[in-house]
């Protein structure tokens, strides 16, 4: 039972290793109900990592949780975009944990995923094979499958990474939709600016939390510096620019 | 006229009069039912190469078990769930991919069974369990089959949508809070009993064929899962039957028969689905965006 | 290579003729017509398949150091052919079917009595070729093996002498009782395993044919083989009312001691398992 103080997601002394090396070190936060937190860092910063580690399905020394249900919605590197199923099946294996003794879908659930397939613009796409559909669509289908869940954290790893500017409008609208109605959602990302537009909380991290607390308080250039280091760009008048080593295109 | 159809009528009946040939039926139907369901998980999990890898090493459980004395069934599981789970183990070690796993296992342990028998039993045993005996099918061994066939209807009934999430998307499953380790040894048990009886049905060598090939006719011509899991089963059990067939009226030996039916049915949906490609309208794969 | 006694003055005293056979029956042949002379090294034994055998690393060794070395022919040993390569180059080939009218496609032509005694004479042959000193005891025990392999013949037709032609009739494993038949006057309706090779499972149309034959001339009887496990037998059985009988030998022998060890045990011990399923209603 959540109450309107207790935070969504608290972390305390979090630390996780894996063979050779340490992914996360002491990392401690607490994220109120109904913020929008964004994860910002450099590449093996640890994002993903803390995401399972609040997930609890990596192991991790110190603490780790979550009030109230998760769902998650991780890379989408790791689904194989052939698997035989269409949008409209994508968002019911998110209804799959509340079936309980049923074991099988049931009308309502597929009335309640027809009715999320609108909330994400995929309500044409319904029975479209998930391999037919664009990375924009497939990503919507994918947040569909964590709205189906009824979560009360959203926890998405790089959900607009690589997808078209409508998809991603529509998906943050919907996250925003959701937060309004009272879930915490959790967003990595590596897109500073798009970041700071539209989450109200940040956390840095570099293996360790450079930096947690409200986007205005975060997003600073100094602040930014402590976790990107020389990858940092400040440009007069205040706008930041960020050297990200994945879009370098000239050889230089 | 009605001499025609009689002839058809006595062509279709004459197979099923006497018991040994309905005994092989029914194993045909069941191993064919079982096979194509299991060969749906093999081939979405892209554990193709541990389907083949599994029903070729069943040969070396089949050995064992045979110099040990004991039931061919019970050896033939062990050795399946043994490189299920070696491949498994192996696969999940970076340094490797899976291919790599069952690259290294499945000769190995092929050849390391083919050895056993040839040194334990020789001749015809090692026939049997390479192409198969459904011609002797007891039954017992229809009864055995008819269990494992049970077992994965139930196994589906109570487990398959996480089966098919694990399949699907398996960091998600974890997050569920699901025990994939735990629905990975379903799967792999069901694999390896699925395999035995498939083994007295086209024998070790041909076993793959019966597994995967309904599957891959199935995904031809279905989208979504559960559709592809029944088409498969389907068409495992009808090339059961038609195989059955084939040897009664033509000379050729069961086992082969009922692959080279499979066979015959990937040739057919894949061409089906080459000259659906080619209509116009049809939607093409991953297209540009398109509004809402 | 071990060259072992390659050229030079072969044998001292208690230095035996090494000869080496394949089949479980031309070992016998091979002991009975060399005596003590010989030293027999086989490579099938009771469990393996003549018809697909794999030879073994301590097969080409017997067959390097063998100076005779005894083959059936007639498509039954033909993997024999690459092992014979490794044989030294003295060593005397002996294809004990050479020149025998066989039954076309049946390579098991021993269990007809006479070509058997051919058989042997052509193995004695062989064992003098490459041993002309003991001339006069090959000759002497092939002419006593002859006389033995008459009387087996004679009490084997005296065992079968008052069953009826039509009873006289026999399913087996695979078709390796031909030469059988053919000399002690019995019918071969079928076979379960089609032709001389034991190999893959029959087809459901071969299996219906034998149902057919097996229903129509009322055969009682299916003879296993030894070393099998008879599934389709059984399933023929239970099809047709025929019994299961115990296991004929057909291309191999009983093991030492079994009191059917040997070509002759072996062939009686057969003849009495037909009689017995014979009488049986």
């Amino acid at each position: 039972m959540t109450t309107a103080t207790e935070p969504a997601v608290r972390a305390s002394g979090l630390s996780v290793s894996f063979a050779a090396r340490t992914a996360l070190e002491d990392v401690s936060f607490e994220l109120p109900r109904a913020s929008f937190a964004g994860v910002l860092g450099p590449n093996g910063a640890g994002k993903t990592t803390l995401l399972r580690a609040l997930l609890g399905t990596v192991t991790h020394s110190g603490s780790a949780s979550l009030t109230g249900r998760p769902a998650y919605v991780p890379q989408s590197g790791g689904i194989d975009p052939s698997f035989p199923v269409d949008a409209l099946g994508v968002v019911l294996m998110g209804r799959y944990p509340r079936l309980g003794w049923r074991r099988w879908p049931g009308r309502e659930d597929r009335r309640r995923a027809r009715e999320i397939l609108g909330q994400v613009g995929l309500e044409r796409e319904a029975r479209v094979p998930f391999a037919a559909l664009s990375a924009g669509q497939r990503q919507r289908a994918l947040v569909g499958r964590a709205l189906a869940q009824e979560g009360d954290v959203l926890l998405l790893d790089e959900p607009l990474t690589g997808i078209d500017v409508p998809s991603q409008e529509v998906i943050l609208a919907t996250l925003e939709a959701k937060r309004r109605a009272g879930a915490t959602i959790v967003m990595t990302t590596h897109d500073l600016v798009q970041a700071a537009r539209v989450c109200d909380r940040l956390l840095l991290l570099n293996r360790s939390l450079v930096a947690a607390g409200t986007t205005s308080e975060v997003f600073r250039p100094e602040v930014l510096g402590r976790a990107y280091g020389g990858e940092l760009l400040v440009l007069d008048g205040g706008a930041v620019l960020l050297d990200d080593a994945h879009h370098h295109h000239d050889p230089r | 006229m009605i001499a025609v159809l009689d002839a058809a009528f006595e062509w279709l009946a004459e197979p099923w009069r006497p018991g040994l040939m309905r005994l092989a039926f029914a194993e045909a139907v069941l191993a064919g039912l079982a096979c194509g369901a299991l060969g749906c998980f093999v081939l979405v999990r892209r554990l193709a190469f541990l389907g083949e890898s599994v029903s070729h090493t069943v040969v070396l459980g089949a050995a064992l078990a045979l110099a040990l004395g004991l039931p061919l069934g019970l050896g033939a599981v062990a050795i399946a769930l043994t490189t299920a789970g070696l491949t498994g183990a192996i696969a999940s070690d970076r340094r490797f991919s899976p291919d790599n796993a069952t690259g290294v296992l499945l000769p190995t342990l092929f050849g390391a069974g083919v050895a056993l028998l040839a040194l334990t039993a020789g001749g015809r045993r090692l026939e049997e369990l390479l192409f198969g005996s459904i011609l002797g099918a007891g039954a017992s061994d229809v009864a055995l089959a008819g269990a494992v066939v049970a077992a994965v209807v139930v196994a589906l009934l109570l487990a398959g949508q996480e089966l098919v999430l694990t399949a699907f998307d398996r960091s998600v499953a974890r997050a569920l809070g699901y025990r994939v380790a735990a629905l990975d040894g379903l799967l792999l048990a069901l694999l390896a009993v699925t395999t035995v009886v498939g083994l007295r049905a086209v024998g070790g060598v041909l076993l793959a064929g019966l597994l995967l090939g309904p599957p891959v006719v199935a995904r031809l011509v279905c989208r979504t899962f559960w559709p592809m899991l029944a088409v498969a089963a389907a068409v495992g059990a009808v090339a059961g039957v038609a195989g059955l067939y084939l040897s009664w009226h033509l000379e050729l030996g069961a086992g082969p028969a009922i692959v080279l039916v499979v066979t015959g049915a990937v040739a057919i949906a894949a061409g089906w689905r080459a000259v659906v490609r080619v209509r116009p309208g049809h939607r093409r794969e991953a297209g540009p965006v398109t509004a809402g | 290579m071990l060259g072992c006694g390659a050229t030079e003055g072969r044998r001292g005293a208690g230095e035996r003729l090494p000869v080496v056979a394949t089949t479980m029956p031309l070992q016998d042949f091979v002991r009975q017509a060399g005596g003590d002379r010989v030293e027999v090294a086989g490579i099938l034994d009771a469990g393996s398949e003549p018809h697909a055998y794999e030879p073994t690393p301590s097969d080409a060794d017997a067959v390097a150091r063998a100076r005779v070395v005894v083959a059936n022919g007639a498509g039954l040993d033909d993997w024999l052919d690459d092992l014979l390569a490794q044989a030294g180059a003295d060593a005397v080939r002996v294809e004990a079917t050479r020149g025998l009218r066989l039954l076309p496609g049946d390579p098991h032509a021993w269990h007809d009595p006479e070509l058997a005694k051919r058989m042997v004479d052509t193995i004695a042959a062989g064992l003098v070729r490459a041993d002309p000193a003991g001339r006069e005891t090959y000759r002497r025990n092939a002419a006593a093996y002859r006389a033995r392999l008459d009387r087996m013949a004679a009490d084997i037709r005296r065992r079968f002498a008052d069953v009826p032609r039509v009873r006289r009739v026999l399913v087996t494993s695979h078709d390796a009782f031909g030469h059988f038949a053919r000399a002690y006057d019995v019918e071969v309706v079928g076979s379960v395993l089609p032709a001389a090779t034991a190999g893959a499972e029959p087809s459901a149309r071969q299996v219906r044919r034998l149902v057919q034959d097996i229903t129509t001339r009322g055969v009682r009887t299916i003879f296993t083989e030894k070393g099998t496990d008879p599934r389709v037998e059984r399933r023929i059985a239970e099809e047709t009312g025929a019994r299961v009988s115990p296991a004929l030998h057909a291309d191999t022998l009983g093991p030492p001691g079994s009191g059917e060890s040997t070509f002759v045990e072996a062939e009686l011990a057969n003849a009495r398992a037909m009689r017995v399923a014979w009488d049986r209603p």
